[in-house]
């Protein structure tokens, strides 16, 4: 058993990889004709439990965000992938789109997994707050009994939230309104 | 058999628990994971490649998907492959990951679907000390959009693929190419599904209407 004993070893130090540009991202900046935008700053928010934004635990395993980083910041690095891919990302732009990291947690229990990301989007344009909204994502998935592989489902399940969450603030009509030019 | 698990890093868990439980065996049947790649779509005949008289640049979007879901350290890791099989299609004069004039952007998946037995033949494999011996296969569902501009009508194809390792005493899978490791059974996996998919792409009408002689239809590639 000592092999399969370090190969479960291997997983629990496990880290989520570096942010990457998705079709469906860029698709959804270009459908919703989103403008040039820089990205603020991306924290926890005053109630996201103690720990949470640096480590999320899996069957006794923990993810971790990328070396240096945290989930919350991990999402603003999403968003700012995204806007990159769509040629929409501008440091100077006049308007400001800022997260507060509210919860994350993933249930990887005996046959089903699931995970779950809630974030407060802010929309400043030229320092004034226009816009605030909390969006919630969540996904499901099959979980093995086999606590190896339920991690690796997990870990790449939840980080599949991460885009998710982007997509679905872009997608959102009224942040649409927020961030265009005013008529 | 720990060298087993250090080895492949690009293949899916599945696989690499089957070795892990292979390992529970000490035999050299036991321990060692032959590697094949399905015979279908196979190398891309060069007489079929289709050749853009004024190739344009274009974006590239790449995510590896493990069950559907990205699979961003896989994506990092095969990256460059991927890459350097666009460049080779001969179908761009440039490829970036930041948009590019003109708006063009070609998007590549390849989604990783593993033998949900796979552990437990694997298990199997190793309580008999490798006399019962398995293959177990993963799938690939390798799907290319491309847009050549903001408002463009997507053109997109899919190549299906599949990479089997055997284990144990047991015939080799039929319909499939030895390769000499894991690394090579994804690499090929990769240029192949590529080569027959962008080239697809590049001989649709839409992609480039004054494309010199457009290949026959590719039986490997699904519109």
């Amino acid at each position: 058993m000592a092999a399969l004993a370090i190969l479960l070893a291997g997983c629990t130090a496990s880290r989520l990889g570096e942010p990457q540009p998705t079709f469906s991202g860029l698709q959804a900046v270009r459908a919703a004709r989103i403008p040039p935008l820089a990205v603020g700053a991306f924290v926890p928010a005053p109630e996201l439990p103690r720990g949470r934004d640096s480590a999320i635990v899996i069957r006794a395993a923990a993810l971790r965000p990328p070396e240096g980083s945290s989930f919350s910041a991990y999402l603003g690095e999403t968003l700012r992938a995204t806007l990159v891919s769509a040629g929409k990302y501008d440091p100077a732009a006049p308007v400001t789109v800022s997260g507060l990291l509210v919860d994350t947690h993933v249930d990887s229990g005996f046959g089903r997994g699931a995970g779950v990301l809630v974030a407060t989007f802010t929309v400043t344009r030229d320092g004034r707050e226009n816009w605030r909204r909390t969006l919630r994502a969540e996904r499901t998935w099959q979980s093995s009994v086999i606590g190896a592989v339920a991690y690796l489902s997990a870990d790449q399940n939840y980080g599949a939230l991460y885009q998710a969450l982007v997509e679905q603030l872009l997608a959102d009509p009224e942040f649409q309104r927020a961030v265009r030019p005013p008529a | 058999m720990i060298i087993a698990l250090a080895g492949p890093r690009r293949l899916s868990l599945w696989l690499k628990l089957l070795l892990a439980a292979l390992s529970l065996g000490s035999t050299p049947a036991a321990t060692a994971a032959v590697f094949y790649v399905a015979s279908t779509p196979g190398e891309l005949d060069p007489a079929a490649r289709v050749r853009i008289a004024s190739p344009r640049p274009v974006q590239l979007l790449f995510t590896f998907q493990t069950s559907g879901a990205p699979n961003m350290r896989a994506t990092n890791q095969v990256k460059e492959q991927v890459t350097n099989e666009v460049r080779a299609s001969g179908l761009f004069t440039e490829i970036s990951q930041a948009p590019v004039a003109g708006g063009a952007v070609l998007n590549i998946t390849i989604n990783d679907i593993p033998d949900p037995h796979a552990a437990s033949r694997g298990v199997a494999v190793g309580l008999t000390l490798g006399l019962h011996g398995a293959t177990v296969t993963d799938s690939y569902v390798t799907t290319f959009d491309y847009l050549s501009g903001p408002d463009a009508t997507p053109i997109h194809r899919s190549v299906d693929h599949a990479i089997r390792a055997s284990v144990g005493h047991t015939d080799p899978p039929e319909n499939s190419t030895r390769m000499r490791n894991a690394q090579e059974a994804i690499a090929t996996m990769i240029r192949q599904s590529l080569a027959h998919g962008l080239n697809a792409v590049g001989s649709d009408p839409a992609f480039a209407p004054a494309a010199a002689a457009a290949p026959a239809s590719d039986p490997a590639v699904h519109p």
